[in-house]
């Protein structure tokens, strides 16, 4: 629609007259009724071929989807938003980014390592048990005996493997961020080399049990 | 050689017990419907929150413990630990009906799109595990730490302020 500005006619200036005027043509705009049920976001997303990839992943192992999913968003994601939002003093940054690396890649190569194995045996027990006719040691697959068993020996494995991991990323994180931000360097710092000798030189000195430490010093 | 320590596993009598716990069922009316819950469907829902909680505080154990982490780092760390927890299960528990209603819209949405596709039920049935496995990913992984740092940081600020902490002393000892 066109207003012209140079017309001087008051009707059109006025809204209430225009809308009156133009009832028809604005109830065919209505926003309130029958919303689109398929949103346009969506719908791209679904036709998008990388996401199809993802979601044939997800069904065929939806263990490495997990990783793939964890490890997106722990070494990518998650480091670059923590240094953009403000409110946080650099070196506090610094080290929420590196510890959510860090232990993001520990837990997840100790999934793929130690974890994938154990859920494969069990499955691969479970299979062999149900061929055989009768009762089994190993509960068969398909059972909710195998499940439960399944769920509670798997998660069991990962609360005790929690602990170590837990420990491991402690360490390397402060081993890690030690070297890449040193501390700030005290007064004394000057004086290390003569230090460092002078500690040293005891050992330095056990071979010549005549020469003492120090006898220059008497004489 | 071949060890059979899982078959031997499954003997045990602990492991006999625990399955045979997680096999009870129990009877619960609820609108007049009555359902059969074991305790395995229970432990599906609740276990994934208990370890996340597990893991966090075994982490802060292991910060406060550490000699080689700086003085200085420990309690923003621990602080952004727990308020990452506590920011993610709230989330999680707040906006648990929003995303089922979702993940609801986007499968009936992939059907009609997937509809001459060949691989139609492969594509579904990978939405409908992969969902909750990105929900919990960007909920526990992502939000609640984000948020969490500028957090963190502005508490240990006032807690310095109100004498609770030095941080003054602490950065002496570094060496």
């Amino acid at each position: 629609m066109k207003i012209n500005i140079n017309n001087t006619n008051p009707k059109q200036l006025n809204y209430k007259s225009n809308n009156k005027n133009n009832k028809n043509s604005f109830n065919n705009v209505s926003f309130k009724s029958a919303p689109p049920k398929h949103s346009p976001i969506i719908d791209k997303l679904l036709k998008n071929k990388f996401t199809q990839r993802l979601f044939k992943l997800a069904d065929i192992n939806p263990f490495a989807f997990n990783i793939v999913a964890l490890a997106t968003t722990c070494i990518i994601l998650r480091p670059a938003t923590i240094m953009v939002v403000p409110g946080s003093s650099k070196e506090d940054k610094k080290y929420a980014a590196g510890k959510s690396i860090i232990s993001s890649a520990i837990a997840n190569t100790s999934r793929v390592v130690l974890c994938l194995p154990l859920a494969l045996s069990v499955a691969k027990l479970g299979k062999e048990a149900a061929q055989k006719a009768g009762e089994t040691k190993f509960p068969k697959i398909g059972t909710p005996k195998f499940e439960s068993f399944n769920y509670l020996v798997n998660n069991g494995f990962s609360v005790i493997l929690a602990i170590a991991t837990s420990a491991l990323m402690v360490t390397t994180v402060a081993k890690v961020m030690n070297k890449l931000m040193p501390p700030p360097k005290n007064k004394n710092q000057d004086n290390f080399t003569k230090n460092y000798l002078y500690e040293n030189s005891e050992q330095f000195f056990k071979g010549f049990p005549k020469i003492k430490k120090g006898s220059a010093d008497e004489n | 050689m071949k060890i059979n320590i899982l078959p031997r596993l499954a003997q045990t009598k602990v492991i006999n017990k625990a399955v045979n716990w997680a096999l009870k069922e129990k009877t619960v009316t609820k609108n007049n419907v009555t359902t059969k819950i074991t305790n395995y469907s229970k432990m599906q829902a609740t276990f994934p929150n208990c370890f996340m909680v597990f893991v966090q505080a075994l982490q802060c154990y292991f910060l406060n413990k550490s000699e080689e982490m700086p003085k200085e780092r420990k309690i923003p760390l621990i602080l952004n630990n727990t308020y990452s927890c506590t920011l993610a299960l709230t989330t999680g528990l707040i906006f648990k009906n929003p995303i089922q209603k979702m993940t609801a819209k986007i499968i009936h949405q992939a059907e009609t799109v997937y509809a001459n596709n060949p691989h139609k039920t492969n594509l579904i049935n990978g939405i409908k595990t992969g969902i909750p496995f990105l929900t919990a990913a960007v909920l526990f992984q992502y939000i609640g730490p984000v948020i969490a740092t500028p957090l963190s940081t502005q508490t240990t600020k006032w807690l310095a302020k109100k004498g609770y902490i030095d941080l003054s002393k602490s950065k002496k000892h570094n060496k």
